[in-house]
C-alpha cells in the first residue's frame, strides 16, 4: 500500500493552499479570478439589461439613484497537476516511492476537499496522465495507479513537460516531484510555470547524494543515461563535491524562487506526515 | 654531441610506446552505479565507457618520464663528442717553460692556454695509456714520468711555470725521446709558442705533435744593457726594441744605480723599431737597473740588469827566454803592469804568471799560463811531440773561443801530453793544443806549442784570444753569463773554500770553488760570497738579463717531419659524454619523483607510472 489508511486519515485536516487566484472549471473552493456566487464581495457595476435584478444593489439606488449591481468573487476548484519523475535516477534510495507517496497525499487531499487532481508520469516512454481524482474514492483509484508505476529507462524532462503545458497541464497548481540531476534542470524549472499558475517543486534527494560516502578510484556509471566517469575520491575531492552540490541547490532554489514556485528538499529519510503537516503547510503549499 | 657509439640503442626509444599505453589505457577500476554523473560531471571531464583507452591529456609526470627514457635511452646509445685525441698509449709533453710564455696577449697567459691544451690531451687519453711531462726552461727536467695517473700529470702540468730564460729545447727534446720505451714510440706533443731557434726546430723530433700559443706579437723590451769604462767613469749603451708592427710607442726610460736614478727619458718608437741610447752615468760602481714603464703583454723585458765594478790593476809576471808577440800583446791590455823575467820569481806576489818556454816552479800561488814550458807542470804528464799536428777538436761553443777564428792556425810542433780534469779547447788527437783547468783556487792554462812555432802570432784571433784567457785567467774575465738561464762559471777567489749564492725569486745556493752555478732562471742581479770556512773573503755580483730572443713574440709555426711510426693525434677521437648524461636523466627523475610524490599538493598515491587524477 502506497499510503497506509492511518495517514490518509491524518491528511483529511489538509488541503491544498494557492497562492495567486485561479480559474478552475468548475465551481470549488478556492478563489477564481472569475468573479461569481460566493458570499464575498468584490466589486459593483453598472447594470444592464438581463442581469438578475436580486443582485442590483438597492441601498445605492436609494442614495445615488443609479441602477449598480453587485458583484461577489468567485470560488473555483483547483486542479492540482502533479508530474512526477520516474526515470532511472529516482529508482535509488526509496527516492521513487517518496515521490510517488507525495503525490499520493497531495492528490489525496485535493480530491477531498472539492479540487481534482491528477498525476503525470515521466518515464522512458514520455508523459501520460493518470485518471483525475475529484473524490476519495477516485483518489484512491489514483492512488492504486501510482501503485502500479515503476520508474525505469530514460526520461526527457523538458521535453515531457513541453507536452504536458500542450495538454493543458499548467492551467492549475503545477507539482513537479523529481530529483532533477540533468543537465536540463533549468529549462524543466522554466517550462513548469505560465503566468498566474502557482506551483511548487518538490526536491528528491538521497543523503547518499548530498554527503556520498564513496572512497578511492571508482568508474562511477550513470544508472539512467549510461555514461561513466573515473574518479578518485579522496576527502579532498569530496569535500569539493559536497561544496559544489549546495550551490547547486541554491542554485535550484533561486530559480524557482523567481518564478514564484514553491521550493522543498525532500529526502527519502524524510516523514510524509510531518513533511505535509509542518514543512508543507508552513511553506503555504497546505493549509 | 657528435655521434653514438652505440646507436642501436636508439630501440629502447620503442618503451616510450608502453609508457604511452599506460597512459593512454584506462585503469580498471571499480564500477559503481550511481543515479546520475551529472553532479559527477562538474567535478570531473566525461570519459566515455565505450572506448578502452583515454585521450593523452597534457600530463606533467607524462612529460617528465618521457624526458627521463629520452635521457636513457641517449646513455645507452652512448653519445660522444669528436675531438683531436692521442692515438698512442704513451704521452710525452713538452711544456715550453721560456720567458716568453709569460706573456698575456692570450687570456690569461700564454702558459695557461698551454696548460689548458695539455689537460686536453691528456684528458683524450684512453685509460691506462702514460702521461710523461717535460718542462722545457734553460734547464729542462722531468716533472712527473710514464704515469697512468691522470691527477699526477695534471699537478705536474700545472707546476710547469714560466722562466725568464730561453729553453734549452735541444735537450727538453733529448729527455722526450729518453721517455720513450724502447721499441715502442711515443706520441710527443710539444706544447709552445714556437720561439725555437733554427736549429732547435731541426732537432724537433720527427712525428711530433705541436700545439701553438700565443696571438700578438705587440711588446716592446729592452733588448740590450751594456756598460762600459772610460776615463770619466761609466757609460750605458741601452736598446729599447718596438715588436709591435703596426702602433709607435712611447715609453719612459729611466735608469737608476742602486735603487737612485741617474736618467729618465722619454723615448718615441716607430713600429718595430730599435731606439738605442748612450748614458753618461760617472764613475759611480754599483748595481745598474734599466728600466721602462712599456704596458704590455710581457713586464718581464721592461727590465734590465748591470753590473758597474772598476777592473783592478793586473800584474803579469812573463817568465822566458823573451817573446815579442806576448810582450807586446800584454803591453796593450790596459790596466795591465808586466814584470819580463828570464829567471824564476816569486809567483805570488803577481795576478798572473805565463811560463813561456821556460821551467815553470811546482808551486805557484797564483793563476799560470804556461806556453810549451820546459818541463812539465803539475797536472801535465807526457813525453815526445807531435809534428804539424791537424787540429781535430775546438770547443766552438766556449766563451774563450767566442769570436776567434783558428781555420788559418798552423803549427809545427806541440807537445804530446795529457792534462788531468782539464778542459781541451783546442785539441788534436788525444792531444790537448790548448787546455784549461782549476787548480785549488787558481786557474791554469796550458799551450803545448810555442807561439813562434806557429803561425798564432800572425792571426786576427790572437789578440782576441788572448785577451779572452787572460781574463779568465786572472778572473776578470766578462761574466760568463748575461742572460737569465745562462749556467755561471764563477771564478775562484784565491782562498775560498765554499761560495754562497744568493738567487733572486730562490732561495740560495751553496758552490765549491769551480763549481758553476746552474740556477739562473730569474733575471736579476745573483750575489756570490766567497767563505774561507765561515769567513766571508770576496764577493763578486752578477747580472743576468732577460734574453732578447724571448722579447719577440711573434707566434710561430713549427714544421714537423711526419713519422708515421710515431702515433700522433686521431681527429677522430670519440669522448662519451654518457656521464652528463646520466646526471641529466637523475636529474630528470628527481624532478619527476618530486613533482609526483615531494612537492606540496601532490597526489597522495602518484608512482612512476600511474597517472595523476587531480580532482
Amino acid at each position: 500500500m502506497l499510503l497506509e489508511p492511518e495517514v490518509l486519515s491524518r491528511l483529511e485536516r489538509l488541503s491544498l493552499a494557492t497562492r495567486a487566484r485561479m480559474t478552475g472549471a468548475y465551481p470549488g473552493g478556492h478563489r477564481s479570478k472569475r468573479l461569481g456566487s460566493s458570499v464575498d464581495f468584490a466589486d459593483w457595476r453598472q447594470y444592464v439589461p438581463g442581469d438578475d435584478y436580486r443582485r442590483i444593489d438597492y441601498q445605492i439606488y436609494a442614495r445615488l439613484d443609479r441602477l449598480l449591481i453587485r458583484l461577489y468573487e468567485a470560488e473555483d476548484e483547483v486542479s492540482l497537476q502533479i508530474v512526477l519523475d520516474a526515470t532511472l535516477s529516482m529508482d535509488f534510495s526509496r527516492k521513487f516511492s517518496t515521490g510517488a507517496r507525495l503525490a499520493g497525499a497531495l492528490a489525496y487531499l485535493a480530491a477531498l476537499h472539492g479540487d481534482r487532481a491528477r498525476v503525470w508520469v515521466v518515464d522512458a516512454n514520455g508523459i501520460r496522465p493518470s485518471p483525475w481524482a475529484r473524490s476519495r474514492d477516485s483518489a484512491i483509484v489514483l492512488i492504486r495507479w501510482l501503485e502500479e508505476v515503476q520508474p525505469g529507462g530514460s526520461g526527457d524532462l523538458p521535453t515531457a513537460l513541453k507536452r504536458f503545458a500542450s495538454a493543458g497541464g499548467l492551467r492549475g497548481m503545477t507539482v513537479l516531484i523529481s530529483d532533477l540531476l540533468t543537465e536540463d534542470w533549468e529549462a524543466t524549472v522554466r517550462r513548469l510555470t505560465s503566468p498566474g499558475a502557482g506551483g511548487a517543486v518538490l526536491h528528491v534527494l538521497a543523503r547518499e547524494e548530498l554527503d556520498p560516502e564513496l572512497r578511492g578510484d571508482l568508474l562511477l556509471v550513470d544508472a539512467e543515461a549510461g555514461g561513466a566517469v573515473e574518479v578518485s575520491l579522496s576527502e579532498q575531492v569530496l569535500r569539493q563535491y559536497r561544496e559544489r552540490t549546495k550551490a547547486w541547490l541554491r542554485a535550484v532554489a533561486e530559480t524557482c524562487r523567481r518564478r514564484n514556485l514553491h521550493y522543498e528538499l525532500v529526502s527519502p529519510d524524510d516523514d510524509l506526515e510531518a513533511l505535509l503537516l509542518v514543512r508543507l503547510r508552513e511553506g503555504g503549499l497546505v493549509r | 654531441m657528435d655521434g653514438l657509439l652505440a646507436p642501436a640503442a636508439l630501440a629502447a626509444a620503442a618503451l616510450a610506446v608502453p609508457i604511452l599505453i599506460v597512459y593512454m589505457l584506462k585503469t580498471r577500476r571499480p564500477r559503481q552505479v550511481i543515479p546520475s554523473t551529472f553532479l559527477w560531471r562538474a567535478a570531473t571531464k566525461n570519459v566515455s565507457a565505450s572506448r578502452p583507452w583515454d585521450r593523452i591529456r597534457s600530463n606533467v609526470l607524462l612529460f617528465l618520464q618521457l624526458l627521463a627514457l629520452a635521457a636513457l635511452v641517449l646513455a645507452l646509445a652512448q653519445p660522444y663528442r669528436s675531438a683531436p685525441g692521442v692515438a698512442g698509449d704513451q704521452l710525452v709533453l713538452v711544456m715550453d717553460a721560456s720567458g716568453s710564455m709569460a706573456a698575456t696577449d692570450q687570456e690569461p697567459s700564454r702558459i695557461e692556454a698551454a696548460r689548458t691544451e695539455a689537460g686536453r690531451l691528456i684528458e683524450s687519453l684512453e685509460p691506462g695509456a702514460t702521461v710523461s711531462v717535460v718542462a722545457a726552461d734553460s734547464r729542462p727536467r722531468v716533472l712527473v714520468s710514464s704515469t697512468t695517473n691522470r691527477d699526477e700529470a695534471m699537478r705536474a702540468v700545472e707546476a710547469v711555470e714560466p722562466s725568464e730564460s730561453d729553453a734549452d729545447f735541444a735537450e727538453a727534446f733529448l729527455l722526450a725521446e729518453s721517455l720513450e720505451t724502447p721499441g715502442h714510440p711515443a706520441t710527443i706533443a710539444l706544447i709552445s709558442d714556437g720561439g725555437l731557434s733554427d736549429e732547435e726546430r731541426e732537432l724537433v723530433p720527427e712525428g711530433t705533435v705541436v700545439r701553438t700559443v700565443g696571438s700578438s706579437p705587440a711588446n716592446v723590451a729592452i733588448s740590450g744593457l751594456e756598460v762600459g769604462e772610460g776615463p770619466n767613469g761609466f757609460r750605458a749603451f741601452v736598446q729599447i726594441q718596438n715588436h709591435d708592427a703596426e702602433d709607435a710607442r712611447e715609453v719612459e726610460l729611466s735608469l737608476e744605480i742602486d735603487d737612485a736614478p741617474v736618467v729618465a727619458d722619454t723615448l718615441e718608437i716607430k713600429p718595430g723599431a730599435l731606439v738605442e741610447r748612450s748614458f753618461d752615468l760617472g764613475p759611480q760602481s754599483g748595481r745598474l737597473v734599466a728600466a721602462i714603464d712599456a704596458e704590455d703583454t710581457l713586464p718581464h723585458d721592461n727590465r734590465a740588469y748591470a753590473v758597474l765594478q772598476r777592473s783592478a790593476p793586473r800584474r803579469i809576471l812573463l817568465v822566458g827566454p823573451g817573446n815579442f808577440f806576448l810582450e807586446a800583446l800584454l803591453s796593450q791590455i790596459p790596466g795591465s803592469d808586466v814584470t819580463v823575467s828570464k829567471t824564476p820569481q816569486d809567483p805570488s806576489r803577481f795576478d798572473l804568471a805565463i811560463y813561456d818556454r821556460s821551467a815553470p816552479p811546482r808551486s805557484i800561488e797564483a793563476p799560470a799560463l804556461f806556453i810549451a814550458p820546459e818541463t812539465l807542470p803539475v797536472g801535465v804528464e807526457g813525453s815526445g811531440t807531435v809534428r804539424h799536428p791537424q787540429i781535430t777538436f775546438v770547443a766552438v761553443n766556449d766563451p774563450l773561443l767566442d769570436q776567434v777564428d783558428l781555420s788559418e792556425l798552423a803549427i809545427a810542433r806541440t807537445a804530446d801530453v795529457r792534462v788531468a780534469g782539464a778542459r781541451t779547447l783546442i785539441g788534436t788527437g788525444d792531444a790537448p793544443l790548448v787546455a784549461t783547468w782549476t787548480k785549488g783556487s787558481y786557474r791554469r792554462a796550458f799551450i803545448g806549442f810555442a807561439l813562434n812555432e806557429s803561425n798564432l802570432p800572425l792571426q786576427v784571433a790572437f789578440p782576441i784570444f788572448a785577451d779572452h784567457l787572460l781574463s779568465w785567467l786572472t778572473g776578470s774575465e766578462p761574466p760568463s753569463a748575461r742572460y737569465a738561464g745562462d749556467a755561471i762559471d764563477v771564478a775562484p777567489v784565491p782562498g775560498a773554500t765554499v761560495i754562497e749564492a744568493a738567487i733572486p725569486g730562490a732561495k740560495g745556493e751553496r758552490l765549491l770553488p769551480g763549481q758553476a752555478l746552474e740556477e739562473t732562471a730569474r733575471a736579476g742581479f745573483y750575489e756570490l760570497t766567497f767563505l774561507n770556512g765561515d769567513d766571508p773573503i770576496g764577493e763578486r755580483t752578477i747580472a743576468l738579463s732577460f734574453p732578447p730572443s724571448e722579447s719577440d713574440l711573434r707566434p710561430r709555426d713549427i714544421e714537423v717531419t711526419a713519422d708515421p711510426r710515431r702515433p700522433g693525434l686521431t681527429e677522430t677521437s670519440r669522448r662519451p659524454i654518457v656521464a652528463w648524461v646520466l646526471a641529466i636523466l637523475l636529474a630528470f627523475l628527481m624532478l619527476e619523483w618530486w613533482w609526483g610524490h615531494g612537492r606540496p599538493g601532490a597526489p597522495a598515491l602518484t608512482s612512476l607510472f600511474r597517472r595523476e587524477r587531480a580532482a
